[in-house]
Order: structure tokens, then C-alpha cells, then sequence
């Protein structure tokens, strides 16, 4: 009876101290600097990429002059932007994801075409794209999935974690058929991107995106975002349109009387 | 005479490109503002000047349009149908949705349609009040 009591004070006391060590060992922990930075916020690029008439009213290319493809990938992808330029010369654009409103996905969701909002919550840090109300969300320190547990999507699966004060992010399961400016990739694409604060409002995204398959050499560009801290992000959803696809996959703009 | 209007034009064009940058400028800062389309289908190299009156003003993404009653060039009675930015765009250059109402004459800048259908895509719209509003 004795040893028993004393057997179970002393698991008690034996509990007392582990909660105690571990309360003192999570204090020193949030006693050190957490890693990273302030993500939150109303970012827009920068800097702008779209500044002149010439940029607002052309068609957007893909940065640093596109990827390396093998081939035959990249005779049909040069042969792809050729089509296009030609028909916008003729006053004809051809169709696109985004004329359709197609969620732009992984990656071009952050090349922010509108600002995009960054929400940073326990574990998750969250992109909200202004651009058709897009949402993309980044695992921390999750593991990635194999192919047999998740199904390629727009925004494929993010996971990431701080590595000192760089935020590094990979991606990977962004469906085949969400194309960064048209460019082909197989369902192996990893893309990794490393966040690095350059100033209280400034941050770099390096954006590396792997494919063996596609590219004879990883693609590499940077985004550079800047925080507005007035801006208001707002709902975005396609709702009215004069355009017309036509069977040639051309867009014209209806201009018959409106008889409402 | 065509001086006096080239210099009034110009005055006006000025004083309008100058309340346009006062109007603009705390709006755009620095974000990309672009369509979700090409503008292919737009003469970007012309820019027309039109009065009308307003037949209706959809407020809405991904473009506002902006259905105007006026005149062709024989004269005749046209509607033109002008496509502008997104709702998101022009609200970051002040307009509101209830800038611009059915009935209102307003001057409308645009780069037309290259097919000569009668439309384009809506570069700026004076409003009742005077004021100039940006859309692209």
C-alpha cells in the first residue's frame, strides 16, 4: 500500500518535472529568435513589370526568355508563341487560360498580375491571389505526398520551412495541363521558391523549377514583391464578358445592342 | 484655326493628363495593371475621342463595359460597346460604380476595335462631373 502510494507520487512528482522542463525548454525556445519574417500582407510586384502602354496593352512573355526545353519541346513551344504572336498581329489574339479565367496555378499565381495577399498562421502560410480569388496554401514542414496519395491540381502540394531567414517552398503534383506561359511539364515538376526579406517591405522570391523530362537545365527567375499597406484586396470573379471565343479558338468582342 | 484647336486640344489634353496623374497616382503606386486578355483585337496605335450618352455602364469582372449612344462617322445613330479594366483596376483609379449612369454625356477616349466594328477598348471616360477616369 505504501509502495503503491509512494510509486504513484512519485509518477506524479516524475510528470510535475517533465511538464516543468518542458514549459522552461519551450520558454527558451520562444525566448530565441523565431526564424523567418513578417510575411503578412498586400504584395505587389516589384518591380513592376507592367509599367509602360506598350506592357499594359502587349501580351505578358514568360521571364528571363522562357526555359531550356529539349526537344522536340522546345520547337513546339517556340512554334506555340509564333501562332500567337502572328494572330494578334493579324488583330485576331488567340484564346487563353486566362481569357477563360482559368486559375492560373502553380506558378504563375505568384507572378501576382493583381497583388496577392500573404497570410502567415501556425504551420500554413497562405497566398491569396486578387486575381479571380485564387488561394494557394503552403504546408510547413509537412511531408510531400507520393503521386498514389495526391492528385495533380492547380496549385499541386506546397510544403515548406524556414531555413534560417529564407522561407524555402517546394512544390510538386501541379497538373500537366496548368502551363506557366505554355511551357510543357510533366507531373515530376518540382518547383522550388526561397522567400529572403531584402528590406521591411521588400522580398525576393528565387523561383527554380526542375523537370528532367522537359528541361535540359532547371529554369530560374525572380519575383520581387513589395508591401502595400493601404491596398485592399478585392473579390474577383468573371462574371460579365462581351468576349467570344470563336471556332478557330480566336477572341472577338461582341458589340451587338444590348436589348435588356 | 486648326492651330487654336491643336493648342486647345493640347490644353485640354494637359490639364486633363495633369488631373489624371493627381487623380492616378495615390491608386496605382507601382502594381501591374493588366487585362486577362490580349488586346490584339484593338487599334493600340489609335486613339479616338467620342461624346455620347450613356446606354448602360455594367460594373463587373472581368471587364466593365460601357454601351454608348453617338453618332457614326455619317452622322447616323451608333451604339458603340467599349470594353474596360477589371472592377479591382478601376477601382484603384477612383472610380466608383455609380461613376457613370444610363443617360449621362460623357467623352469617352478609346483604341477601336481593328475589325471597324464600332467599339474599342475604353482608355478613359470624362464623367458628369468633369473629371477624368482612367480604365486601363
Amino acid at each position: 500500500m505504501v509502495s503503491r502510494a509512494h510509486h504513484c507520487w512519485a509518477r506524479g512528482s516524475s510528470a510535475a518535472i517533465i511538464a516543468v522542463c518542458w514549459v522552461v525548454a519551450g520558454l527558451s525556445v520562444s525566448a530565441r529568435a523565431a526564424p523567418g519574417f513578417d510575411m503578412n500582407g498586400v504584395w505587389e510586384r516589384y518591380p513592376n513589370p507592367v509599367s509602360t502602354d506598350d506592357e499594359v496593352f502587349g501580351d505578358l512573355k514568360a521571364p528571363d526568355g522562357g526555359p531550356d526545353l529539349r526537344e522536340p519541346y522546345a520547337s513546339q513551344w517556340k512554334a506555340l508563341l509564333a501562332k500567337r504572336e502572328a494572330a494578334s498581329k493579324a488583330g485576331k489574339p488567340l484564346v487563353d487560360d486566362s481569357t477563360k479565367c482559368r486559375p492560373e496555378g502553380m506558378p504563375l499565381i505568384m507572378g501576382a498580375i493583381f497583388p496577392i495577399e500573404i497570410l502567415q498562421t501556425p504551420g500554413r502560410v497562405t497566398v491569396l491571389g486578387e486575381f479571380l480569388t485564387q488561394t494557394r496554401r503552403i504546408f510547413l514542414d509537412a511531408p510531400m505526398p507520393t503521386a498514389d496519395d495526391y492528385a495533380p491540381s492547380y496549385y499541386g502540394f506546397s510544403t515548406g520551412h524556414w531555413d534560417g531567414n529564407t522561407l524555402i517552398v517546394t512544390t510538386k503534383h501541379v497538373r500537366p495541363d496548368v502551363q506557366f506561359f505554355e511551357i510543357p511539364h510533366s507531373e515530376a515538376m518540382t518547383i522550388t521558391e526561397r522567400f529572403r526579406q531584402l528590406t521591411p517591405d521588400t522580398i525576393e522570391n528565387k523561383v527554380e523549377i526542375n523537370d528532367p523530362t522537359y528541361l535540359k537545365q532547371p529554369y530560374r527567375f525572380t519575383f520581387g514583391y513589395k508591401r502595400n499597406h493601404d491596398y485592399r484586396v478585392m473579390e474577383y470573379f468573371c462574371d460579365k464578358s462581351s468576349d467570344v471565343v470563336e471556332e478557330d479558338g480566336t477572341v472577338s468582342m461582341k458589340v451587338k445592342p444590348d436589348h435588356h | 484655326m486648326i492651330g487654336d484647336m491643336r493648342r486647345h486640344i493640347w490644353c485640354r489634353t494637359l490639364i486633363a493628363s495633369v488631373a489624371l496623374t493627381a487623380l492616378v497616382a495615390p491608386f496605382t503606386g507601382y502594381g501591374p495593371a493588366r487585362a486577362h486578355h490580349s488586346f490584339a483585337m484593338f487599334d493600340q496605335n489609335k486613339e479616338v475621342t467620342l461624346k455620347g450618352t450613356v446606354a448602360s455602364f455594367a460594373w463587373g469582372n472581368p471587364h466593365v463595359y460601357l454601351r454608348l449612344d453617338g453618332k457614326g462617322q455619317t452622322g447616323a445613330a451608333v451604339q458603340y460597346v467599349f470594353e474596360g479594366g477589371s472592377v479591382n483596376m478601376l477601382t484603384r483609379y477612383g472610380w466608383k460604380p455609380g461613376s457613370v449612369k444610363a443617360g449621362d454625356a460623357v467623352t469617352v477616349v478609346y483604341h477601336p476595335l481593328r475589325n471597324g466594328d464600332p467599339g474599342g477598348a475604353l482608355k478613359s471616360v470624362q464623367i458628369r462631373s468633369g473629371q477624368v477616369l482612367k480604365t486601363w
